[in-house]
């Protein structure tokens, strides 16, 4: 509005909308005779038309205030996020300083290179996190919704965040894969001098297997994933599928716990043999190794169920 | 006549309709609202049985020329005609009672000297424009602009405030009140 014989934009929008519905309104009487509006039927329509036009008024009022308050709702939402990120990154400048403390202790002589892995884990993990709700406050600002993590989400304005994610995840079991197997190789050094127990090597064994088995599901993830945006297999497949990549993960680093739960209870029974470890010691080794027996049974049971849902689809 | 040929149509003229409209009222923004919305209800109510005409903004302005003169026919204005002074030359009616005067008396006059002082008074257009306009000489338009201003005069002789006390001390008070007033135009 420029001049004192300018419009309001609020007048010739109020009035658009005036002339828009009466021009819907009365448009199809365009060819119709004058006698027309008199008749009944005609009656009759205006009379449904004007019933629509106040349904349809009081279902913009209804979106109206619905866009208002999922609006208000999207704004708490988003803020709920970017303080989740503030709270990543001051994790990950903690991170950093302790690798470089690290750094300075491992430089004099004062930590292990373990320590130091430790520390560069810690980072690579806190930087994961750093990126990962960094995304989902990209993610909540273009849907105002929350972050979505099912393998059948669609795409945001063609980004991939449920792919994004999963690789940012990947990242830190890929690290600690590493570090793990640098510890390896330090304790395998340690049992060929005799300084460490060969028994000692086994948690390490187990734990990079367990990481094996979650980079192979992350990937095995993302393959579905791929497959499912290539349209290889539709969304109910993809979700099936990859819920038995995550029930086969959970099932197989259970059994790998169990076989070294076993050889634990093996060797801790030869001690109580020779009176080195107490019974009781033994028991509750034996009761832990039966809890995961039933966990695995458990996790068997879900594989299970899921491949049948799989196999009755694919019939 | 579809839905959207009426909305392009709106957004294209309703800008120069109101302005028309809203020169004619002098800017007083809630009766230029009505007439405009007035003008555009016409228009609906005609363009589906005759089409929408080749000229939109001609019959818009028409439609609204006549709901300007209908309503000041019905509406007397609450000010008294004496504020205003026709003759002088830096005379404009561009506030809401000035207007209002000469609407009122507008309403009154013959199509021709209306429509002349229109040109005059709310297009703001000179002496030599209207005679362009009109492919006539300036001089011939002086002439009738004097006689239609003269017979505006007559006319608004005969408006005195309803509500306007006989001893005058409305118009006292009117009269004090500032006439916008803008250079003379060249003519």
């Amino acid at each position: 509005m420029s001049g004192p014989h300018e419009p309001r934009d609020e007048f010739i929008r109020a009035l658009e909308s005036r002339v828009g519905a009466a021009a819907r309104h009365r448009g199809p009487s365009a060819d119709v005779p004058r006698w027309i509006p008199r008749s009944r039927p005609l009656l009759a329509l205006v009379l449904i038309g004007g019933v629509a036009v106040s349904m349809a008024a009081g279902g913009s009022v209804v979106a109206l205030a619905y866009q208002a308050q999922t609006g208000e709702a999207r704004q708490m939402l988003e803020m709920s996020y970017k303080q989740r990120a503030v709270l990543a990154r001051d994790q990950h400048v903690m991170a950093m300083k302790l690798l470089q403390a690290i750094q300075q202790r491992v430089a004099v002589g004062a930590a292990s290179t373990m320590d130091l892995l430790d520390g560069q884990l810690k980072v690579a993990a806190a930087d994961a996190d750093l990126r990962s709700v960094e995304l989902q406050v990209e993610e909540v600002r273009l849907t105002g919704h929350e972050p979505v993590t099912q393998v059948s989400a669609p795409l945001v304005s063609g980004r991939d965040f449920v792919s994004e994610r999963w690789r940012i995840e990947l990242s830190v079991p890929t690290a600690e894969f590493q570090a793990e197997q640098t510890r390896m190789k330090h304790a395998e050094a340690r049992v060929s001098l005799g300084m460490i127990d060969s028994f000692e090597i086994e948690p390490i064994r187990a734990r990079l297997k367990e990481l094996e088995f979650a980079m192979d599901g992350y990937r095995r993830k993302l393959d579905f994933r791929q497959k499912f945006l290539n349209k290889s297999i539709d969304a109910g497949l993809a979700d099936l599928r990859v819920m038995e990549v995550e029930a086969d993960q959970r099932m197989k680093i259970l059994m790998s716990k169990i076989q070294v739960g076993l050889r634990a209870l093996a060797r801790l029974k030869a001690r109580v043999a020779v009176g080195a470890a107490q019974s009781l010691e033994f028991a509750a080794a034996e009761l832990e190794l039966r809890q995961m027996d039933v966990e695995v049974s458990k996790a068997q049971y879900d594989l299970a169920l899921i491949r049948q849902k799989i196999d009755q689809r694919g019939r | 006549m579809t839905d959207a040929e009426v909305l392009e149509t709106y957004r294209a003229t309703i800008r120069s309709l109101y302005a028309y409209v809203s020169r004619r009222v002098g800017g007083n923004r809630t009766l230029a609202e009505d007439l405009v919305q007035e003008t555009w209800m016409r228009a609906l109510d005609t363009w589906p049985r005759r089409g929408v005409p080749d000229e939109p903004i001609g019959w818009l302005i028409t439609v609204a020329r006549n709901a300007i003169v209908s309503h000041f026919r019905r509406v007397r204005p609450e000010v008294d005609a004496a504020t205003i002074d026709l003759e002088a030359p830096s005379f404009t009616p561009d506030d809401p009672d000035a207007a209002s005067i000469v609407s009122w008396g507008l309403a009154r006059l013959r199509r021709g000297h209306a429509e002349l002082l229109e040109a005059f008074y709310f297009d703001e257009k000179s002496v030599r424009q209207i005679a362009t306009d009109r492919n006539t000489s300036e001089r011939a338009i002086e002439g009738r602009l004097r006689r239609a201003r003269a017979a505006l005069k007559k006319k608004l002789g005969r408006l005195r405030p309803a509500s306007a006390p006989r001893d005058g001390s409305l118009k006292d008070t009117i009269k004090e009140r500032t006439i916008h007033v803008r250079p003379t135009r060249a003519s």
